[in-house]
């Protein structure tokens, strides 16, 4: 499916010409949404479930995640004010690593910025926090393995890493979602199954479904107990292989179903949180070669039904590197 | 590997520079530290309530329509109702339970109609402070679950329940109250057919009737924020009228108003008092009565007329004597505002509880 080495040189020169243009336009456009802007969740779960290659491969995944949230609704109903923006920014370290062709681990790490800006009566007012985030650690299982159909399970859990503590320059406590960790230690199950369909051998139809069960944060605010509501996630995607010119890429859709229930404060429903949303997400990645990619996507909402009267996802951009790296036993040895 | 870090630089360049470029204001640290900063508040006790400054904003421009023409309010939908000079004007909890704050003028008079939803109380603020007009806004910070304002003037943070400045230039300046009323729409209508009340035309697009709190009115288990001290003598979300005299609280309970209307003649911390109330037509409020005038209860009459003195004389709902010998007499002012009994046992220790 590659192009021979010939052309690999140009092909390197290309991408980081590409790379580059992408670049300074993404910072051009974040720069312009800098000056007015704001947050929502990191995408810890979305992002989970590096695919198995084979035994002794080490993957290794780094991600830029931009979530916006400035659209006021209640229930299904759009309100008519943009005044409050919620941002997160998170860097998504990922990686890997597979024991076996059944058996494989991946880790999430992450770094956060929460931003909530409020521009109102001719104010701007912005606050913010940033630092590690939580880590995620997802064991996995091959359980079907056939050329055109897998299915693999996992189990992981979200260990609280990140601060949930964090106060303003006055000293003040800011409220969880400000916050780059939950403060709690959060179950995981992942399933996945992929399928290539006979009448398209490069493209594939993927299903995901993550489900996280919420731990408890048992020092919200110094003395009270939060929990984050338990979240269910089925991702159903297309993607395909296209050879064009000389550039190898992977086009994608996905669709995403995210249901979340309300949060709890001292063990009562938080008013004004939970909801389902429907989103659909277009990537793609560009092939350097059989090892190495680049990828972005960009999410938008096609649907939410949210709880009470919330900010709710607006758009969310995603970008990142992809490398894998197969270690031989003198590799190990090395 | 030179692959990998081709890319790699370019990327991770744009996130510096994006981030690097962000205007951080508000500069998070670790909890635990010492801060410095003119807080007369514990500020271990100020939270941010999550919607941030002006997240929910004042109303700064409100639009008023006769009570016929309203049809938003329920029978048991709260309104606050205020008397200035001649002038009456009624602000729904319908309105103010998404808003919280309205700038307005009444009777010439510049006020800011301050309410607070986890702590239910309404108070009526003069916008003149520290020698100059203001106007509120919501800081988005609590102490005790209350309501912490902010004037647009000086950026000073107040608390609605101390009613005083609580951080910033007019740091411990008290606030002047005006006598406000918390009343159903039922009575309101039975008392104000004729008069203004605050329209939805807010200028904010809002889900105006529907309570954005849950079950948090009803449910003496949840509060949002911790309160700090807590007074369990009575449920959290009982609604009581809380008279302030100085460092001296007495709180009135609906229960001694059972029958009807009625009148109770206190005195406390040596004022003495009327307190007109109806636990039918859910409305209590208290006047200091330095003529110690006598009064017996009547039928709520338009005007607000809700009691007659030992003369004969009507008097209304704002403490004036509409008729008779004392006409256009007044009873005194005091602060004295409707509220849940926890936040009055968060503020003050051990209130007194009239009758116990």
């Amino acid at each position: 499916m590659f192009p021979d080495s010939s052309y690999h040189m140009a092909w390197i020169s290309d991408f980081v010409k590409v790379n580059l243009m992408i670049v300074l336009i993404f910072t051009t456009v974040m720069s312009v949404i800098g000056q007015t802007c704001c947050s929502g969740g990191v995408p810890v779960s979305a992002n989970l479930g590096m695919p198995n290659h084979g035994s002794n491969v080490l993957q290794l995944s780094v991600n830029y995640d931009l979530n916006v949230l400035r659209t006021l609704k209640t229930g299904k109903e759009v309100l008519n004010d943009n005044n409050r923006k919620r941002t997160t920014h998170s860097i998504l370290f990922e990686t890997g690593y597979s024991f076996s062709s059944r058996f494989s681990v991946d880790a999430l790490f992450s770094w956060v910025r929460q931003e909530r800006l409020i521009t109102n009566f001719g104010n701007r007012e912005l606050t913010s926090t940033n630092g590690i985030g939580d880590m995620t650690l997802l064991f996995k299982y091959l359980a079907v393995d056939r050329p055109d159909f897998s299915i693999a399970t996992g189990i992981g859990v979200k260990a609280p890493t990140g601060a949930s503590d964090l106060l303003t320059s006055d000293g003040l406590a800011l409220s969880a979602d400000l916050q780059p960790g939950s403060g709690a230690w959060d179950g995981l199950g992942w399933i996945n199954i992929n399928h290539q369909p006979m009448f398209r051998p490069g493209a594939t139809l993927s299903l995901n479904a993550i489900y996280s069960h919420k731990g408890k944060n048992i020092d919200y605010l110094g003395s009270q107990v939060y929990k984050f509501g338990n979240e269910f996630q089925l991702i159903l995607g297309y993607s395909d292989r296209l050879l064009l010119g000389n550039q190898l890429l992977d086009p994608a859709v996905l669709f995403r179903y995210r249901v979340a229930d309300p949060d709890q404060n001292e063990g009562l429903l938080q008013p004004s949180t939970g909801g389902k949303w429907i989103f659909i997400n277009p990537s793609v990645s560009f092939w350097i070669n059989q090892d190495l990619s680049f990828n972005g996507n960009i999410e938008l909402p096609l649907f939410a039904n949210i709880t009470g009267t919330q900010v709710t996802p607006t758009y969310r951009i995603n970008t990142g590197i992809y490398y894998k790296l197969k270690i031989s036993r003198k590799t190990v040895a090395l | 590997m030179r692959i990998l870090a081709k890319s790699f630089i370019p990327i991770l360049t744009g996130m510096l520079i994006f981030l690097s470029c962000s205007d951080d204001q508000s500069s998070p640290v670790l909890g635990g530290g010492n801060f410095s900063s003119d807080w007369i508040l514990d500020q271990s006790e100020v939270f941010d309530g999550g919607p941030g400054k002006d997240g929910i904003p004042s109303v700064d421009d409100p639009n008023f329509i006769n009570t016929s023409e309203v049809d938003f309010n329920r029978e048991a939908d709260l309104v606050l109702a205020i008397k200035i000079n001649a002038e009456i004007k009624g602000y729904s909890h319908v309105i103010l339970d998404w808003h919280e704050i309205v700038n307005d003028r009444v009777g010439g008079q510049s006020v800011a109609i301050t309410y607070c939803p986890l702590t239910g109380t309404g108070i009526a603020w003069d916008r003149f402070v520290g020698g100059s007009e203001t106007t509120f806004g919501v800081s988005g910070l609590l102490y005790r679950n209350n309501l912490i304002p902010y004037d647009r003037r000086t950026d000073s943070n107040w608390s609605q329940m101390r009613l005083d400045c609580v951080q910033g230039e007019l740091v411990t300046t008290k606030i002047t109250t005006f006598p406000m009323i918390e009343m159903p729409w039922s009575t309101w209508q039975l008392m104000f057919p004729n008069e203004s009340v605050m329209s939805l035309e807010t200028g904010f697009s809002r889900s105006y009737g529907v309570y954005p709190y849950g079950d948090y009115r009803s449910n003496n288990n949840r509060l949002l924020f911790p309160v700090g001290q807590e007074d369990s003598r009575l449920p959290r979300k009982e609604r009581v009228l809380g008279v302030i005299i100085g460092n001296s609280v007495k709180v009135y309970r609906f229960t001694p108003f059972a029958n009807g209307l009625d009148v109770i003649q206190d005195d406390h911390a040596g004022h003495e008092l009327v307190i007109v109330g109806s636990k039918e037509h859910n409305f209590m409020i208290a006047y200091e009565n330095p003529n110690d005038l006598q009064f017996t209860p009547s039928e709520i009459q338009p005007g607000g007329i809700v009691m007659t003195d030992q003369d004969g004389g009507s008097w209304n709902i704002f403490g004036e004597a509409v008729d008779g010998p004392n006409q256009d007499k007044k009873l005194g002012s005091i602060d004295a505002f409707i509220g849940y009994w926890f936040a009055f046992g968060a503020f003050h220790h051990e209130p007194d509880i009239f009758g116990e």
